[in-house]
């Protein structure tokens, strides 16, 4: 190539940009003609009612998955086709419903080897000594943002489900992203753990941009600052929490009789 | 504490003494208690055993428990775990368990077994279609293509329709919309009304004192307390002992 690669200075283009996103299953439309901008620093939460194609979005936005349709910027460039890894690389990090963790190894292992991922890309015979230490620590420091430390040394394939979901947030942390995408980080977690993570991501550094999917209304609503409701692989509504706590389709479709305005 | 709510002698589950290791790790350290026909919740930390207590009761996992678990008067430590299923006991898995190539509708119709074994309305196919009518729009899907929260609405109907005494759920409200979760609590309040007997591991403290008045709460692998409903969700103290992520003092 003869030109340089354009470097994206407008501060106005937001971090997030999907125009006409949309992804089939064979007969099932799961997402359709999303259209969604999520500026920088921004905490995002997007809900729905079950099978609403929340977690389809994020696969999309990922990368896990192509689209079928449409078109996807991250910090103002096209990544419509670009690898996964490649989004990881530029910053994108998230979580899964379901932990994805090496069972075999260690909390601080796992921890480690996220780093890793996006740092280096593989595994080298040899690492500096300093440079290893200080990943070590940056995962041991991550793991006491989740309040996992206590179990840093012990395999991860003995631990509780809910705590497999505290060291896949704590490797979502660890890789230091730009972009952090977590699917119901609250599911699994005591109230006690509900309300560290509430306060963790109330406290996250605004250079962090921040898109959620919980159905833990206490923290969604707490947390978000605009919400993208979704039904039906469709964006329905989009508001501050105080408009979607006041509207009644929200409620119809799926906050249900509660989370009315306090 | 006493059985009020149960007038006969024998308990429905009475669970004693039991204990479960994994490998040398101690998961459960003589844990006992009983109910009727009524609903209980299991609250606690993470890793404090709740599910293990769970697997442990339906013969899975640890394979080492010991101790005494008595269902309806009959001694289920040591028994496999689909003979525990048919004296009645259903159960709803954390994790959902599906089988990937199976439709929702063959999920339904692999695990009904008729009767109600509570004298209420028996649990069938189309009454778990009306608790979740988003199942009856996907009964033509297989269990991979279900969203997370359509799993877990699956996993519970499954456990219906086997049209239990008693129901043993691990976390039932995961990955479920607030909606839904309504919907849930209205109909676990109602099957308990009906005599269905109720074991809930919950984390969403909501649900838990919404479905049970009694309320156990674990802590490394034993039951630190017995509560109420009432006094859990009013007490911070209580919360910020037993749920709270502080450490716990050590004895």
């Amino acid at each position: 190539m003869s030109e340089a690669a354009p470097i994206p200075v407008e501060s106005a283009a937001p971090t997030l940009r999907l125009r006409g996103v949309g992804r089939r299953f064979g007969g099932l439309q799961a997402v359709r003609e999303v259209d969604l901008d999520v500026a920088q620093g921004e905490r995002r939460a997007v809900l729905g009612p079950n099978g609403a194609g929340k977690t389809t979005l994020f696969n999309l936005v990922a990368g896990d998955i192509p689209v079928s349709s449409g078109s996807i910027e991250l910090f103002g460039r096209d990544v419509t086709t670009t690898p996964s890894r490649e989004r990881a690389r530029q910053g994108l990090a998230r979580t899964y419903q379901q932990s994805r963790l090496f069972l075999g190894l260690t909390v601080e292992d796992n921890i480690y080897l996220s780093i890793i991922g996006v740092e280096g890309g593989r595994l080298r015979p040899v690492m500096l000594p300093a440079r290893e230490r200080e990943m070590r620590e940056r995962a041991r420091e991550a793991a006491g943002r989740v309040a996992i430390s206590g179990k840093l040394g012990e395999l991860v394939g003995s631990l509780s489900h809910g705590e497999h979901r505290q060291v896949a947030l704590a490797m979502a942390l660890a890789a230091e992203p730009t972009v952090l995408m977590l699917d119901e980080p609250a599911s699994g977690l005591s109230r006690g753990e509900r309300g560290l993570l509430s306060d963790l991501l109330l406290g996250l550094d605004r250079s962090i941009t921040l898109i959620l999917i919980e159905h833990d209304m206490d923290i969604a609503l707490k947390v978000a600052e605009r919400v993208t409701m979704m039904h039906d692989g469709r964006v329905i509504v989009e508001g501050t929490p105080a408009e979607i706590r006041a509207n009644e389709t929200v409620h119809d479709l799926y906050l249900g009789r509660g989370h009315r305005d306090e | 504490m006493n059985s009020a709510g149960t007038p006969d002698a024998t308990p429905l589950l009475e669970v004693d003494a039991l204990d479960a290791f994994y490998g040398s790790a101690r998961a459960l350290e003589g844990v006992s208690f009983s109910m009727g026909r009524e609903s209980i919740a299991i609250v606690g930390r993470n890793g404090m055993g709740k599910t293990t207590l769970c697997n442990a009761i339906m013969g899975i996992s640890p394979p080492n428990a010991s101790g005494s678990v008595r269902f309806e008067g009959h001694e289920l430590v040591g028994g496999s775990s689909h003979k525990i299923a048919r004296r009645g006991i259903g159960y709803v898995p954390q994790g959902r368990r599906l089988f990937p190539s199976l439709t929702v509708d063959e999920h339904l119709r692999m695990a009904a077994r008729g009767g109600s074994a509570n004298g209420g309305e028996s649990w069938t196919k189309s009454r778990v279609y009306e608790l979740f009518p988003r199942l009856a729009e996907r009964k033509r899907n297989g269990g991979a293509q279900l969203s997370g929260g359509e799993q877990q609405m699956l996993a519970i109907g499954r456990a219906l329709v086997t049209n239990p005494s008693l129901l043993v759920m691990d976390e039932p409200s995961e990955g479920l919309a607030p909606r839904i979760i309504e919907t849930l609590i209205e109909t676990f309040k109602q099957l308990e009304q009906e005599g269905l007997a109720i074991l809930l591991i919950e984390q969403n403290l909501g649900v838990a004192t919404e479905v049970a008045e009694r309320q156990l709460v674990m802590v490394a692998g034993e039951i630190a307390t017995e509560t109420t409903a009432e006094v859990l969700i009013t007490d911070a103290e209580l919360q910020r002992r037993y749920l709270g992520v502080e450490p716990l003092a050590h004895e």
